[in-house]
């Protein structure tokens, strides 16, 4: 069983890394995707 | 006479009437006041309905609410349906043009563990503790979610609590983002991200969803269909799916969703001094979401030339598009010439995905 103390430092802990993985993973697109493409759409 | 003894009228409790006066306030705020009028109508009058006595509406197995909120929301039905419709509404470009700005969506979460922590401090017991705590995630579909899964005898109490503060962003979060920034930084002006390409938004949801459902499984339900909306969208070639999920479908959950939320309010659960409480540190929970993310933004201002408006940080809690809303008035009180919606719309979709992560590790240590 975890703790309230366990729960806050993984919670935390795991929204950055996710996040973070997530943010890697948009870097990786637009390497892979948008050097190919002619943008289509702005922001 | 017999027909007398089988009248609801002789039935009334004091506590009844209680939850009808709440019942009236959020219905009267919805039509009156326009706050979240989608949710908060159908759960005020849900709230009504299910304390009438003799109705038998929240029998276990023979209630009509309680069919909705049982194959509707136990059954984790409903939520989910409504990030397919969210998903379909989503434009991922203004984050996947700015990535950076995924990570005050990221620190917005923690009011979200913050109060968890809190909350579990001052006597409610984790599960109950972690229900509170994702409030401030400004998320109602998943604070539905989780709550039900977790504490379903707070449920009420904390989707009341979701939407009411999501109804108040605009009164909520400007004292908090005026009192963390100065004058200049709110003038700050940001650069144009990048362009994105229709084949990058195509790509995004089901790269997202294999990165975020490998991490944290437990937020599959809500991520799956979320980003299956956005893949519907950003395929363009299945709009009358797309056009469902963002409308009919979307509106038809939402009703069952709003009177088996309210229906689960009645006044043996919710005339308590914890729900008093729980409004509170959900209202903290909200409060630190927004100042986390605004200092996040300064943070990083310190270590870039490229500035980003720390306006833009109050966003990272869900709340979508209000937060966003939020921050271009704050951006153009500063001036005029400020426009920060579409700056602000990447956090804010980010903090919808941090939520779901958050909610999805509560999930995992916790379920």
């Amino acid at each position: 069983m975890e703790t309230a103390v366990g729960i806050f430092v993984n919670g935390i802990t795991g929204v950055f890394i996710g996040m973070a993985v997530l943010y890697l993973a948009m870097k990786l697109i637009e390497l892979v995707i948008s050097t190919r493409d002619e943008p289509e759409e702005t922001e | 006479m017999a027909i007398f003894e089988h009248m609801g009228v002789l039935a009334v409790t004091p506590g009844m009437i209680v939850m009808w006066l709440i019942s009236v306030t959020l219905m009267y705020l919805a039509i009156q006041k326009r706050y979240e009028p989608l949710l908060l109508l159908p759960i005020g009058f849900g709230i009504l309905m299910a304390n009438l006595p003799l109705t038998n509406l929240m029998v276990p197995g023979e209630g009509l609410f309680w069919r909705f909120y049982h194959y509707g929301v136990q059954w984790e039905v409903i939520p989910p349906v409504i990030f397919l419709g969210l998903g379909a509404l989503t434009d991922f470009g203004p984050l996947l043009s700015q990535p950076r700005l995924i990570f005050l969506g990221a620190a917005a979460q923690a009011g979200v563990y913050l109060t968890f922590f809190a909350a579990s401090a001052s006597g409610f017991t984790l599960d109950e503790a972690a229900a509170i705590g994702i409030i401030g995630g400004a998320d109602g579909p998943t604070t539905i979610f989780l709550t039900a899964k977790l504490a379903p005898h707070l449920l009420g109490a904390c989707a009341v609590a979701a939407y009411s503060y999501m109804a108040l962003v605009p009164i909520i979060q400007p004292p908090i983002m005026r009192l963390l920034t100065t004058e200049n930084e709110r003038k700050i002006k940001m650069k144009k991200g990048r362009r994105i390409s229709a084949r990058e938004k195509l790509f995004f949801p089901v790269v997202a969803s294999l990165v975020i459902i490998l991490l944290v499984p437990a937020s599959a339900p809500l991520i799956a269909m979320f980003m299956l909306g956005n893949l519907f969208r950003e395929s363009k070639v299945v709009e009358r799916l797309t056009e469902t999920a963002q409308n009919s479908l979307l509106n038809i959950v939402t009703i069952f969703l709003g009177l088996s939320v309210g229906a689960t309010m009645n006044a043996g659960n919710f005339l308590r001094p914890e729900v008093i409480f729980i409004f509170f540190l959900g209202l903290v929970a909200f409060i630190i979401g927004t100042a986390t993310g605004v200092i996040l933004a300064k943070v990083f201002n310190l270590f870039t030339s490229d500035k980003i408006n720390p306006l833009v940080g109050g966003a990272g809690v869900s709340a979508v598009p209000m937060a966003a809303r939020v921050a271009q008035k704050m951006g153009m009180e500063a001036d005029k010439k400020n426009h920060l919606l579409m700056f602000a719309m990447g956090p804010n979709i980010a903090g919808v995905i941090g939520t779901v992560i958050a909610a999805g590790i509560f999930l995992t240590l916790l379920g």
